[in-house]
């Protein structure tokens, strides 16, 4: 059970170090483009049309993954906070409600990522971006859609991990 | 078919959650995910992970992060202490100087950014924690700071008043035109009631504090003062979309915060973590967001409530109260674009139709809005402060509620006295 | 049962064309078994999102921009094909082709939607500028363009004039400070966005029709009996007729509007579009394929 519990600390633990450094990398290349943007507006007169695609999928990728990261950290906020002096049991019981809310708003989200209406698995949503294009880049959507199932697999992983005894202090960088 | 029990059920399924300390954003998506089930359209979830994927592919959210990490950034790299010393210099000898520099600076924000919410985590980022240090409450820091971004959305450029007049065909020049003089009766009103609280509440400054010297402090904000210069300069004059000025703002961030010696590679990692976890939090909201508005657009809850509307017949003055109410009902309960994508075309089309000028109606729908944004049980701004500020949000609304309300009478000002938005447009010849 | 026509503007069918083909449509069915709820202004989704809705019968009819339908269906390009159409009424001959509707439909019908037909939101494109009359091709060479995507970027530059992409959210602050001098829109947009107060040059160049994609889900028009497809059938063809009459109505009073709003127009001198016809023409074998573009020349002819 304790080595149970250890290993889903430790994945929940090398999950967000990965999504630190992808949030940091999408966030790098988000303020590198823009930057080229405007370099290139008034250096070569012409901003390729690219860049401003880029710029948006690489805060998609830093905004779903960083989800992730507030996830970890309980940094998302709420409304009351009153259980926190209560007894332990009165505590237990909250993080499962908590945990039972964030399953109930993404499972559906994350059902629906690889099955259409009526559960037909050719009209899912990322099956379909396999299909589509970007704007102005070669390549296709897939690879902005799959960091929303990606977000959820990773938040419910660090659920586990919160009954497992995750107080969520970060083993580093808390942000504040 | 009857749907008491299952909405009952809901009902008390949200407070369970509510009082075991759910966080806002999934409560809302949970919340919505059940009520798809309940009115027997669980099919339609079906679109869920396409509609949370366009809500935030959106060009609109690109200049949020940029701004958040300039401000952490700067925050960290000196820039802030650094104008809060020249103003310090400047406005110290006034009672609660740091108020008012909160204030001045958010009207400065306010001609870079169209977002309330990207002033209020900058400036929360950097404002709040001086204030702290030099001896105000975190509790008056996080209220003045709060009440004071929302001049962002209402002096040019503003976001709110682009996507309004985009969609109800609304000349965007004259609005923006029309947002100044609210805008700078907004701050000049906080400035005043800093003013009172400074002298009931003894806050710092006055003439015998310990003030930093005015030359050297100007001199050593001299790099850090051509950040507003940068950014105004750039979008003003059209160098600049408000994206890139963003982005140019955190290079900027990063060469003075290098230059002041306070900035190395460790302090840029971490200011990209934060804001990577801000962001996080925002998006994960804007998911819910987008969950909410799609099961109620559906279901046409607009529509229902404004054929209940259409019944009560009021006239033109009652009907411009009853706008008040309906859109700082929606400010509070969603996103700001949802609630003008939702509410605008149903309620807008009459008021005209009685005579109410489009520029005025559309700056006090704006307006109103805004003032959402720091009024439960949503108010955006107050939450994402409260989570850079490391405050409890209902102890935040709270200690921000006097602000809420003299800007609450503001807006009152506003509605029946057009001249005061009208003035600048029609001096422009933009109506 | 309950029909959701979902769009992209407002519910107004005195101004908006995609409304008068929704009411028109709705009016159609009155007396039926049918209801019909018009969802306006997005709220069912952006482009993307209604594709997928009706794509999976979660929507019964959507009125998609000319760039979703043509993103399934690439032949459909050819509707933005510069200088290509002479009006309106042309595009509506060509459309009414059978090889076009059968080679247009085919990948959308993989897709599981209908396409059932163009429906017109304005005039033609025009030039929009803040700083000049222009009436003919030279007067572009010194302005600087907005463009939406790379193939509105060839086109100013086949035109000797300069783009730059910008987001739509951004057109107004971009323009009003000087990053772009215009763009290619028709009024409609210019009026709707509020742009009339510094974009004060029109010029009506007849660049290429403004339409919509017409889409009705095929998994739910497939389950209906022959007598109501039959109704819906007529329906549609009542809402395409209701828009086509919003057109010319619209055609002849927008340029008092502009006028109203202090737009100055100026005609493109004698020989001027011509000129621009020969400029443009290399980029319509580059923006559909050879086959496509044989297929809207064939089409052209045949609807002489
Ligand atoms: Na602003
Ligand atoms: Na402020």
């Amino acid at each position: 059970m304790t080595s149970l519990k250890n290993a889903i600390l430790r994945i929940s633990r090398v999950l967000d170090w990965a999504a630190s450094a992808v949030t940091l990398t999408a966030l790098v290349v988000l303020v590198g483009v823009v930057l080229l943007q405007v370099a290139a507006r008034y250096i070569f007169q012409q901003p390729p049309s690219w860049t401003e695609e880029v710029a948006r999928y690489a805060m998609i990728w830093a905004g779903l993954i960083g989800a992730t990261m507030a996830f970890k950290r309980r940094f998302d906020p709420a409304l009351m906070n009153s259980v926190k002096n209560g007894p332990p049991w009165l505590q237990t019981a909250a993080e499962l409600v908590r945990s039972l809310v964030v399953l109930v708003y993404l499972a559906p989200v994350l059902l629906y990522c690889f099955v259409g209406p009526g559960m037909n698995p050719a009209r899912g949503f990322l099956l379909r971006h396999t299909k589509t294009m970007a704007e102005a880049l070669p390549f296709h959507t897939i690879w902005v859609a799959i960091a929303v199932p990606l977000m959820i697999v990773v938040i419910f992983v660090h659920i586990l991990a919160r009954h497992s005894g995750d107080d969520g202090a970060p083993h580093r960088a808390n942000p504040d | 078919m009857d749907f008491a029990l299952p909405v009952s059920l809901i009902l008390v399924f949200t407070a369970v959650a509510l009082a075991a300390g759910s966080a806002i954003a999934y409560l809302i998506g949970a919340s919505a995910i059940l009520t798809f089930w309940a009115v027997d359209k669980s099919q339609f979830m079906a679109v869920l992970p396409q509609r949370l994927f366009s809500q935030l592919d959106s060009f609109a959210f690109l200049a949020m992060p940029l701004f958040i990490l300039a401000g952490d950034l700067m925050n960290r790299g000196g820039v802030a202490s650094a104008l809060i010393d020249l103003s310090m210099s400047v406005f110290g000898r006034l009672k609660g100087g740091l108020g008012h520099v909160n204030v001045v600076t958010s009207v400065f924000f306010a001609g870079v950014s169209g977002s309330a919410t990207a002033d209020a985590a900058a400036l929360g980022n950097s404002l709040v924690p001086e204030m702290e240090r030099r001896g105000y409450t975190r509790d008056y820091a996080s209220a003045i700071t709060g009440a004071s971004s929302i001049i962002g959305p209402i002096i040019p450029p503003s976001s709110i008043m682009i996507f309004y007049g985009a969609l109800m065909e609304t000349n965007v020049t004259a609005l923006f035109a029309a947002g100044i003089l609210p805008g700078l009766l907004l701050a000049a009103m906080l400035m005043a009631m800093n003013a009172y609280y400074a002298h009931r509440d003894d806050h710092p400054g006055g003439a015998d504090m310990d003030l930093p010297p005015f030359l050297p402090s100007l001199i050593r904000a001299i790099p850090a003062l051509m950040l507003p210069v940068i950014i105004l300069g750039g979008t003003l004059f059209g160098f600049m979309t408000p994206a890139e000025a963003a982005g140019v703002a955190v290079l900027a961030a990063v060469l003075i915060g290098i230059g002041y010696g306070k900035l190395d590679l460790r302090g840029i990692l971490d200011s990209l973590m934060r804001t990577g976890v801000m962001l996080g939090g925002l998006f994960i909201l804007l998911c819910a967001i987008s969950t909410f508005s799609y099961i109620a657009a559906l279901l046409q809850w607009p529509q229902a409530i404004q054929s209940v509307v259409e019944g009560w017949g009021l006239g033109p003055l009652g009907y411009l109260m009853l706008i008040n109410v309906i859109f700082l009902g929606a400010g509070m309960a969603m996103d700001v674009k949802a609630a003008v994508a939702l509410f605008a075309p149903i309620f807008v089309p009459a008021a005209l139709a009685m005579g109410i000028d489009p520029i005025h109606l559309a700056i006090v729908i704006c307006f109103n809005i805004t003032a959402g944004l720091l009024s439960p049980p949503l108010g955006a701004v107050l939450l994402i402060l409260s989570t850079v500020v490391k405050l409890d949000y209902w102890r935040l609304i709270r200690v921000t509620m006097p602000f809420l309300i003299a800007e609450l009478l503001l807006l009152l000002v506003l509605t029946y006295v057009p001249a005061i938005t009208l003035a600048l447009p029609t001096a422009l010849g933009l109506r | 049962a309950e029909i959701k026509i979902a769009m992209n503007s407002v519910d107004d069918p005195a101004n908006s064309g995609e409304a008068t083909f929704a009411h028109g449509f709705a009016d159609a069915l009155e007396g039926t078994d049918f209801t019909v709820e018009i969802y306006p202004s997005e709220t069912l989704g952006k482009e993307k999102e209604r594709l997928d809705q009706v794509s999976s019968g979660l929507l019964e009819i959507n009125l998609a921009a000319a760039s979703t339908a043509y993103s399934v269906s690439p032949v459909l390009k050819g509707l933005t094909l510069p200088f290509f159409f002479d009006s309106n009424e042309q595009l509506d001959k060509i459309m009414s082709e059978d090889m076009m509707m059968e080679k247009a439909s085919a990948p959308l019908l993989d897709l599981g939607v209908r396409f059932a037909g163009i429906n017109f939101i304005g005039t033609p494109m025009g030039i929009h500028n803040a700083k000049k009359p222009v009436s003919t091709v030279a007067d572009l060479a010194d302005l600087r363009f907005r463009a939406l995507n790379p193939e509105q970027l060839n086109l100013m530059e086949a035109l000797g004039s300069n783009g730059t992409v910008i987001a739509w959210a951004e057109v107004a602050n971009a323009i009003q400070t000087g990053v772009a001098d215009g763009y290619f829109n028709p009024p409609s947009s210019a009026i709707r966005g509020g742009h009339t107060g510094f974009l004060t040059n029109y010029t009506p160049a007849d660049l290429f029709p403004s339409t919509r994609a017409i889409m009705v889900s095929d998994d739910w028009y497939s389950s209906l009996s022959e007598e109501e497809q039959g109704q819906i059938d007529a329906a549609l063809e009542a809402g395409l007729e209701a828009n086509r009459a919003w057109l010319a109505e619209w055609t002849t009073e927008i340029a008092e509007r502009q006028e109203e709003l202090g737009v100055t127009i100026t005609p493109l001198a004698e020989g001027e579009r011509d000129k621009m016809i020969e400029m443009a023409a290399p980029l319509w074998e580059t923006q559909v394929s050879a086959e496509d573009f044989q297929l809207w020349t064939d089409a052209k002819a045949a609807a002489e």
